[in-house]
């Protein structure tokens, strides 16, 4: 078993992205890096904000882990992609999508308007990235 | 948590223009293409100048219109600083405006302004600016009048994109709908923008992003449609003006709009942007048979939803999927009537224009938003039979 959020699952995910042709293909031309924030809700007994720090280059996932105060992100991280613990759990069961995860405001991204520009540029990936996230096989969700 | 978002007033009937001389505009920035400019545009100016209103007009927009032309006109707005920006024309001509306003106040992100619009952030473009937008479609079809989303060609890279992005304050505080602005209309148009409007509907109650307030109107705006497109396409091949019919057609594409404008588009208009773009395939040619294809794709996915606007419609069946399958045979036949094309071919796409563009072509289309929202999930695979099937006009068989 692989507890959600832990340094253990991202790698798990790291391995899921980069094993998955369909993303690949669908961000072959796309770069871009991202801190992944998970914020406490009441669902589940998580009780301490996560973050993950990924760093996606053209179809492939270079380097991701699990934010500590020992190995924090990097400055100037394009990308800040934040929810609610349950909400994430939705998005992992498909009842909601990136976008409209969005635009119903479970999820709040801030970035630059250049780089909002990028993202809205690739949704096809950004949907495949949430695939990957639900083929790691035995998680623990706390 | 979800938006529904309206203008403050949809002024609409016989005279719906006279509005204008009701208010207090001291300087009108008038966004219109050349053909509007010199069929009705003095129908508007007559209304402005019986309130001494200044007028700057841009009438540069085109066909299919970029952003490299909209940061044109936002520089002129920048100049003279109207009050109220009005937006008269098609759907080119109120995606411009709506596009030209976040790049007036935010002059330092230029393009990105408007491309990389935060959905949600509170543009305060009224406070910053000072002026308003008022919208006066002169076709019945795009619903760009009540939509808080635009859609421009970008022309920075080789193969062209149609470019698509929002935010809740694009939406105008006033659309006029005065349905003599369309009394010109050629039967070609008529069938296009009807088939456009009729897309929308489909698209917008069809979606994952579907919610009450959307159906409401997308419903009755389909019956409105389904019932008076063939007939002002056939009063317009004897060159007769029913205004009744002209202003159902014309509400409808508004309630249309209103109603996809607060769901989404699926899968036709993903396909209808994209080939649009790299095609150079007019948008209202080419939606009603990628609204075609995206029923047969949606069918066995959400067919009671397809059965509701056969019911719509007065389209019947004894079951749920023979309604919907009646639907579409139905919505081929009247695409045919009104002498639209089906086929890639018949848009004038030749076999090697296909082959060196589709790789492209099917990399945007699984990237616009009307791919994500489609109700049944499509990859690249998909797209590739679905283009192939829509070169030559085939009903699609998976």
């Amino acid at each position: 078993m692989v507890v959600y959020g832990s340094e253990e699952w991202v790698q798990e995910l790291v391995k899921k992205i980069n094993e998955s042709e369909a993303y690949a293909k669908a961000a072959k031309k796309w770069e871009g890096d991202f801190i992944f924030t998970t914020i406490p809700d009441g669902t589940g007994t998580l009780t301490e904000e996560t973050s993950i720090y990924c760093d996606l280059w053209h179809g492939e996932c270079r380097e991701a882990y699990l934010i500590t105060p020992d190995r924090p992100a990097p400055e100037n991280v394009e990308y800040v992609y934040a929810g609610k613990y349950g909400n994430w759990l939705k998005l992992f069961d498909g009842k909601i999508g990136p976008l409209k995860g969005i635009m119903q405001r479970k999820f709040d991204v801030k970035c630059s308007a250049k780089s909002m520009a990028k993202l809205m540029r690739a949704l096809k990936a950004a949907q495949e990235l949430v695939k990957c996230t639900t083929m790691i096989e035995n998680v623990e969700y706390p | 948590m979800w938006d529904f978002t309206s203008p403050r007033k949809v002024i609409f009937g016989e005279d719906a223009l006279e509005y204008l001389s009701e208010k207090d505009f001291k300087h009108a920035f008038v966004v219109t293409d050349p053909v509007m400019k010199k069929l009705h545009f003095h129908l508007l100016e007559e209304q402005l100048k019986a309130i001494d209103a200044k007028i700057t007009i841009f009438d540069e927009i085109p066909g299919e219109p970029s952003l490299q032309t909209v940061e044109k006109g936002a520089k002129l707005l920048a100049e003279v600083k109207p009050d109220v920006i009005i937006a008269f024309g098609g759907g080119s001509v109120m995606d411009s405006a709506k596009g030209m306003w976040p790049m007036w106040a935010n002059p330092e992100d230029g393009i990105d302004a408007i491309e990389g619009l935060d959905p949600f952030a509170d543009l305060k473009l009224r406070e910053k600016t000072g002026c308003i937008l008022i919208n006066i479609p002169t076709t019945s079809g795009t619903g760009s009048d009540v939509t808080w989303a635009t859609v421009l060609t970008d022309k920075s890279s080789d193969t062209e994109r149609k470019a698509s992005f929002g935010n809740r304050d694009l939406v105008a505080d006033i659309t006029i709908l005065d349905p003599i602005l369309t009394k010109t209309l050629p039967k070609s148009l008529i069938a296009g923008t009807g088939f456009d409007a009729i897309s929308h509907a489909v698209g917008g109650y069809l979606s994952t992003w579907a919610n009450d307030f959307s159906d409401a109107l997308l419903l009755h705006a389909f019956k409105l449609l389904w019932n008076n497109l063939p007939l002002a396409y056939q009063q317009a091949e004897t060159g007769e003006v029913d205004y009744e019919v002209r202003e159902k057609l014309h509400n409808a594409a508004t309630m249309s709009g209103w109603g996809f404008g607060n769901s989404q588009i699926i899968l036709g208009h993903a396909i209808g942007h994209t080939i649009g773009a790299a095609f150079k395939i007019p948008h209202s040619k080419c939606i009603g048979a990628c609204c075609w294809y995206s029923l047969m794709y949606n069918k066995n996915t959400v067919s009671e939803r397809i059965a509701d606007l056969a019911t719509a419609a007065g389209i019947k069946g004894d079951t749920i999927e023979e309604k919907a399958e009646n639907l579409i045979v139905a919505f081929k036949k009247m695409l045919m009537d009104v002498d639209l094309p089906i086929s890639l071919e018949e848009m004038g796409v030749t076999k090697e224009k296909y082959d060196t563009e589709i790789e492209t072509v099917i990399d945007y289309t699984l990237n616009d938003s009307g791919s994500l929202s489609n109700p049944r999930e499509v990859d690249y695979e998909d797209y590739v039979n679905i283009y192939s099937a829509m070169f030559s006009g085939k009903e699609l068989d998976f």
